[in-house]
């Protein structure tokens, strides 16, 4: 599934979790919920998801961890949630490598909406701007090289 | 309580001891008087045993007087003689020799040593031992009168002594009595600071705990209200939506409450500050007049904290508002003694006594959806901004807030 935009959502409270997933994948985004975050991490290379958004409290790891070791991992952008907008922790967050974050409860929908968008848009642009042409570029270049090694053998013999 | 108990038991105790030692030196005192006079009792007789009465009551004589200087006894007044007629025999001051005295009659009735005080004509009290002794078949009374002043003022010593101890005694209760109160006062001073800490953790707790679930109701409320458009069922999910945001607020507050952030000092413009305040409620509440008296001045303090300050007032007086006539607020402010002096005031219901001691206390309301907590947030933002916060309120004629900041914190 290369042109749907994956999100994966890291909250050990399934129920705003599973708020999130439904406005997002009416948005038409390809969505995935882990209440755990260990699990996550596991899985999250095989989903190479375009944008995390994780809670910062969680029971065994916290947010800020979960993005450390996440972004070792795969390449995306990362939005935290917390309870209060202005505890520094978000700050911390931001600081970690987070882009942004949002608030537990929504202050709106269609401004989260209007934010995950943004958030998306430059990632995918990057994404296809540079990222892509270089992908086309390294296999045009394994190619290449493997034509090269078939007519260095050619010739060899 | 037990301290106190034990301090004033001690003290008490002091007390008693200073008594006994009292009544201990004055008795020790009367016994060696007794001691001294029988001594001298005992040799006075042992010499008139030995003479022969008759021959020295012929001459005259002043043996007395002459014992007296040569024994050199100590603190003896007089030793005298008396016949039983009551006429003085021998006396150490012999121009009294041959006198009566009517009053040592009786005394030969007495079982003797008789022990007894006497005051002379010089005003002086002595001690005196009187003791019927034989002389030639003869009774007689010999007396020996003792000065009592030199263990008179070992008695005073004693007394001086207890004296002090009962003076370091009441001190010792008074000092105890207000430690005591002192102490009472720190402890009390701590319970309030660690109830504040519980309920700011508490409080804390509650917040976050309260914001988990609200993050999905109000999520998915509002989700539906955008798919539903039914009347009566969009009307009942608008009222989740609003109570829901009833619950966020309280969190908000209860968290502000709890934990203010830290203080960001800024050069802030005072008067645009009131005016940027005011704006949205004189925008939404267009019956109501304001009326503002603000001088220019740019004060150094938290910007944030001071719009929430007035926030909360201006909000408490929009709602005072609402079911009287005349409707109006005025915010003024002047600079008084290098101080900032901002006062809100409005006509609205106002508040009597009893609602205005508890004003400040959190979670005191007196409105239906009110949190009780506008006003203490304000009391707890006042005190870290070292604002000096005054309410003035009259049952039906209004309130007035005065608020007297620092020009620089
Ligand atoms: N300007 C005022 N006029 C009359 N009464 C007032 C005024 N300000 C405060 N009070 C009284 O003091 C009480 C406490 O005020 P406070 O702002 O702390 O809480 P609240 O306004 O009741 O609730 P909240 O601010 O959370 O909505 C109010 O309920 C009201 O009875
Ligand atoms: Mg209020």
């Amino acid at each position: 599934m290369p042109d749907t935009v994956r999100i994966i959502i890291v909250e050990d409270d399934s129920s705003f979790a599973s708020f999130l997933k439904t406005i997002l994948e009416e948005e038409g985004y390809a969505v995935m919920v882990f209440n755990d975050p260990e699990v996550a991490l596991k899985n999250i290379k095989d989903f190479s998801p375009h944008l995390v958004i994780t809670d910062l409290k969680m029971p065994k790891m916290d947010g800020i961890k979960f993005i450390e070791r996440a972004r070792e991992v795969v390449e995306a952008e990362f939005i935290v949630i917390t309870a209060f907008g202005t505890i520094p922790s978000a700050v911390e967050a931001i600081k970690k490598g987070a882009l942004d974050y949002i608030t537990k409860p929504l202050s709106s929908l269609e401004e989260f909406l209007e934010k995950i968008k943004k958030i998306l848009k430059k990632n995918i642009t990057v994404q296809t701007l540079i990222c892509l042409p270089m992908k086309y570029f390294l296999q045009e270049l394994k190619m290449f090289m493997k034509w090269l090694k078939k007519l260095q053998r050619l010739t060899q013999l | 309580m037990i301290v106190f108990l034990l301090v004033f038991f001690s003290a008490l105790m002091l007390v008693v001891s200073a008594f006994f030692i009292y009544r201990n030196a004055e008795q020790a005192t009367e016994q060696s008087l007794k001691m001294q006079a029988i001594g001298i009792t005992i040799t006075l007789n042992s010499v008139l045993q030995n003479s022969d009465i008759k021959e020295l009551k012929r001459q005259g004589s002043t043996i007395f007087s002459e014992i007296l200087i040569d024994e050199r006894w100590e603190g003896v007044a007089f030793i005298s003689l008396y016949s039983s007629e009551g006429k003085v025999v021998f006396h150490s001051n012999p121009a009294l020799i041959g006198q009566k005295f009517q009053e040592v009659i009786p005394l030969f009735k007495e079982k003797t040593p008789y022990y007894h005080y006497l005051t002379l004509s010089t005003g002086e009290k002595v001690f005196v031992t009187d003791t019927k002794i034989n002389l030639d078949e003869i009774q007689y009374l010999l007396r020996v009168a003792l000065h009592t002043y030199p263990v008179q003022s070992l008695v005073r010593h004693a007394k001086i002594h207890m004296l002090f101890l009962a003076f370091s005694a009441v001190f010792i209760i008074l000092a105890g009595f207000f430690t005591i109160k002192l102490l009472s006062k720190i402890e009390k001073m701590q319970n309030r600071m660690k109830e504040l800490e519980n309920l700011s953790m508490l409080s804390r707790v509650l917040a976050h705990e309260i914001r988990n679930p609200l993050g999905s109701i109000k999520g998915f409320a509002q989700y539906l209200m955008k798919k539903i458009s039914e009347p009566p069922l969009k009307e009942y999910l608008d009222i989740i939506v609003k109570e829901s945001l009833r619950l966020e607020r309280l969190t908000d507050d209860l968290s502000q409450y709890a934990n203010p952030q830290s203080i960001n000092l800024q050069r802030v413009n005072l008067m645009e500050l009131i005016h940027e305040t005011v704006l949205p409620f004189s925008i939404e509440h267009k019956e109501i007049f304001f009326e503002l008296q603000v001088e220019e001045v740019s004060i150094k303090t938290d910007r944030d904290k001071i719009i929430q300050i007035l926030n909360n007032i201006l909000q408490n007086s929009v709602s005072a508002l609402s079911e009287v006539e005349e409707k109006r607020i005025s915010i003024k402010s002047r600079k008084i003694n290098g101080r900032i002096k901002i006062e809100i005031s409005d006509t609205g219901i106002g508040m009597d006594e009893e609602i205005l001691k508890k004003a400040k206390e959190p979670f005191f309301t007196t409105k239906p959806k009110g949190t009780g907590l506008g006003l203490a947030i304000v009391g707890r933002l006042c005190e870290i901004l070292k604002i000096n916060l005054e309410i003035k309120s009259k049952k039906g004629q209004g309130t007035t807030v005065c608020l007297t900041l620092l020009e620089s914190l």
